[in-house]
């Protein structure tokens, strides 16, 4: 009875959650106002869920509807929004199946330590002085001797290690020499385009890929069928930039004429970064280029994932028994069938969507967005060394969070993996 | 017990039957050609009856009952005949006429209970999904009729295990869950296709008193399809027996036991366990198996498997003949317990075909071997 026992977890969990926002608002300075709103909408979902008799997964969704928006009230740094959906998720994980929960979690710690080491061993033993770098070439001996022990750079390799370690798990990754500037603020200015083009491209692309794939599902080997898969191949094999630039050309840029006539629209702005704090509305107008161009490669493979899972669901005699209870068609596929079908899709969903985090430098360059894949791509040619080490780490420890993630929306997704709750709960049934 | 929907009362007046097939045949499209899984076949149930189809795997006995139900997919299987459920034509009904039938006109218990189960629903939403479409009644009723229902199929404790999903369930608390949801909605016809195949054989027999207690309670038709002949003795008042996509035997079930003209369900009743027989008896199996129905053979279909078997069954196909009496009727030139039936199986015997214990020896139709 995991829902039973986990209904305790789930109030306690809602007040921990609720202090942990209003300390953080609180430290940030933030309108009061849209800080209570943000609460309220969280408890009246979790209300809704827990009086419907929802699963996690509804609790997941509610919360995750909670954070988009607040992120529209009150436009928090993305980076909060990220890791309140990790903490959502990891909430929901320990109601339903606490010891796995704590076991994943504290799984990343040693995945980070390991991490953390070779990427600093990798840069330790990468040619070039640091010294040299900030001296220039002309630099006397004494000079980088003296600039070597203010660094500390003269001390063993463990003790170097241990003291960057211990600095960047207080936040602090050190200083850029060549940006003069601290990394954490670097990376904290340039994550923000970056995982700000994650979620929108995971949207649009989840968007596309749910309806075709479960479409094609259904209508597996007729002609729609067919037509869909080839298009979206073609989105597939199609470098992202390339699909950048087409996009850019037909509608922004404009002018672009097919056998003399003009088939080019002026709808959308050219490249440009706006925050979001700046004008909602520019924001999104100017990001949704870049997202659509980075989402139609993934929408293929999400629609192709869905689509072969999907139609083994369908052969299922479940399948049949929800057939013969008189439920239209699309309530069949969306409410019975998709759930089940959702697993490696979701894998790979992760994968995907982590590669994103610092490797959209290509759709970062054509749409002039200053984000973390052309901050590491500078900091890499300027040999700015403490910028790439932290710069990694911060990349690396994203991405585990989102497989992490991953792993508990199976939680939500399938009810046999739930055990009952934390030590709140009882074991379950 | 807790009447949820109103149950039909005994109405002497309405002969008609609640279920007319006649002539039924589906035809499968596979790449090898079309496999013709049901030939033929009418019958019809009266009201508050039950009716058992019995046969191997592969006989059309399931066929059957989802082409009645049209529960087919439409691609690659076709079927003809006519169906008049409540005197009402199911071949010419629309997908969204269907939708409307299913569930308050007639509804079925399926054979996997795990799989039939969606494994991320709850139960009590799976059972109450049905209400809320057909009935379009609230959430909250939803749940207090999902609460009796699962209470009427014998669920202990149902509000505790009205929120569990189907693997916190025993196979046997599944199926009592599957024949709640073909229930939920009063069906006036229940198909029960191999109810308890897949369940422990302790489990089977509660089960099969379960649908025979919702049957004669609610005054409901009833066709319980089983592989199984024990299974429909003393449960159904009539038995059809399959074999190859058609009807080999059809007759009351008291009948059919007493005095069984088919060879086939002869090899069927010879092949169940009697609580009489010395322990470790060995069992008469039927051998060989069914025919190839994409190129199915000349005569009667069973011929090659029978020990009765002579030239002339695999030369020409047997009509349905009544025995003795006009609801009885089978289909056999060389019935079982008849003059000539025993003189072809001592033919048999004489050719070798037949062994001293009265087994089939050779498999193979008597002209080719």
């Amino acid at each position: 009875m995991g829902t039973l026992m986990g209904r305790p977890g789930l109030a306690v969990m809602t007040g921990a959650a609720a202090a942990a926002i209003a300390v953080s608002a609180v430290a940030s300075e933030r309108s009061a106002w849209s800080f209570l709103v943000f609460v309220l909408g969280l408890l009246a979902g979790l209300a809704v869920a827990w009086r419907s008799n929802e699963s996690p997964g509804a609790i997941v969704v509610a919360g995750l509807a909670l954070i988009v928006v607040w992120a529209f009230v009150e436009g928090p740094p993305v980076t909060w929004s990220f890791f309140l959906i990790v903490l959502t998720g990891t909430g929901a994980a320990f109601l339903t199946n606490g010891r796995y929960a704590l076991r994943r979690i504290l799984g990343v710690i040693p995945i980070l330590l390991v991490v953390s080491f070779v990427v600093f061993s990798l840069m330790a033993s990468l040619p070039g002085d640091p010294a040299i770098n900030i001296l220039g070439p002309a630099a006397t001996p004494d000079a980088v001797a003296q600039v070597n022990a203010e660094l500390g750079l003269d001390e063993p390799f463990f003790n170097r290690y241990g003291n960057w370690l211990g600095d960047a798990v207080m936040g602090d990754l050190g200083n850029s020499v060549q940006l003069r500037e601290e990394v954490a603020d670097g990376l904290s200015r340039s994550i923000t385009p970056s995982l700000q083009l994650m979620f929108y491209s995971l949207i649009l692309a989840s968007l596309i890929a749910f309806p075709l794939g479960i479409w094609t599902a259904y209508r597996n080997g007729q002609r729609v069928d067919r037509s869909v898969n080839t298009v979206m191949l073609g989105f597939f094999a199609v470098p992202p930039f390339v699909l950048a630039i087409v996009l850019v050309l037909f509608l922004a840029i404009g002018g672009v004429s097919i056998f003399g006539a003009d088939v080019g629209l002026r709808i959308l702005p050219g490249s440009r970064y706006v925050p979001f704090g700046e004008s909602r509305v520019d924001h999104f107008k100017h990001m949704f280029l870049p997202a659509l161009s980075l989402a139609l490669g993934q929408a293929a493979v999400f629609m192709r994932l869905l689509r072969a899972d999907m139609i083994g669901t369908l052969r299922q005699p479940f399948i049949d028994l929800a057939r013969s209870k008189g439920l239209r068609t699309r309530r069949i596929l969306w409410r019975h069938a998709l759930r089940p079908s959702m697993f490696t899709l979701l894998t790979v969903m992760g994968f995907t969507v982590g590669t994103l985090i610092g490797g959209a430098l290509i759709t970062e360059i054509i749409f002039v967005l200053p984000g973390l894949g052309g901050y590491m791509f500078n900091a890499i040619f300027q040999r700015d060394f403490i910028a790439v080490q932290g710069g990694t780490m911060v990349i690396a420890t994203l991405y585990i969070l989102i497989l992490v993630l991953v792993d508990f929306t199976y939680l939500a997704l399938d009810p046999r993996l739930r055990t009952g709750g934390s030590g709140l709960g009882g074991d379950g049934g | 017990m807790t009447a949820v929907e109103p149950v039909a009362a005994p109405d002497g007046r309405d002969e008609r039957p609640v279920l007319q097939v006649e002539n039924l045949r589906t035809e499968f499209a596979t790449p090898a050609g079309p496999l013709v899984a049901v030939d033929g076949v009418s019958f019809s149930l009266d009201r508050g009856k039950a009716l058992g189809i019995v046969g191997e795997s592969g006989s059309g006995k399931s066929v059957t009952a989802r082409s009645v139900m049209r529960l087919l997919p439409k691609s690659n299987v076709s079927s003809t005949g006519r169906v008049l459920l409540n005197g009402v034509d199911v071949m010419g009904m629309s997908d969204a006429e269907l939708r409307a039938i299913w569930g308050p006109e007639v509804s079925m218990v399926f054979q996997d209970p795990l799989g039939s189960l969606n494994p991320v629903m709850r139960i009590g939403q799976q059972v109450a999904e049905g209400l809320r479409v057909h009935h379009g009644v609230s959430k909250k009723e939803a749940r207090d009729t999902a609460l009796t229902l699962l209470r009427s199929v014998g669920i202990p404790s149902p509000e505790a295990r009205i929120d569990e999903y189907p693997h916190q369930l025993s196979g046997g608390m599944r199926q009592r869950v599957v024949i709640a949801i073909a229930l939920a909605c009063g069906p006036k016809l229940l198909i029960a296709d191999e109810p308890t195949t897949a369940l422990d054989v302790t489990v089977q027999a509660q089960i099969l008193d379960l649908l025979q207690d919702q049957q004669r309670d609610r005054f409901m038709p009833l066709i319980l399809i089983t592989h199984d002949l024990g299974v429909v003795a003393g449960r159904t008042d009539e038995v059809i027996v399959m074999y190859a996509g058609r009807i080999m035997e059809r007759a009351p079930t008291t009948v059919l036991f007493r005095d069984m003209r088919m060879p086939y369900t002869e090899a069927l009743f010879r092949s169940i366990p009697k609580i009489e027989y010395p322990s470790h008896t060995r069992l008469a199996i039927i051998p060989g198996r069914p025919p190839n129905m994409v190129d199915p053979p000349q005569g009667c279909k069973f011929a090659d498997r029978c020990r009765y078997a002579q030239e002339r069954c695999v030369e020409e196909e047997p009509e349905l003949t009544p025995a003795s009496r006009a609801d009885h009727v089978y289909r056999c030139f060389y019935p079982v317990g008849t003059p000539e039936g025993d003189e072809a199986l001592a033919r048999n015997r004489a050719s070798g075909r037949v062994d001293g214990d009265g087994e089939l020896v050779h498999l193979a139709a008597p002209s080719g071997g």
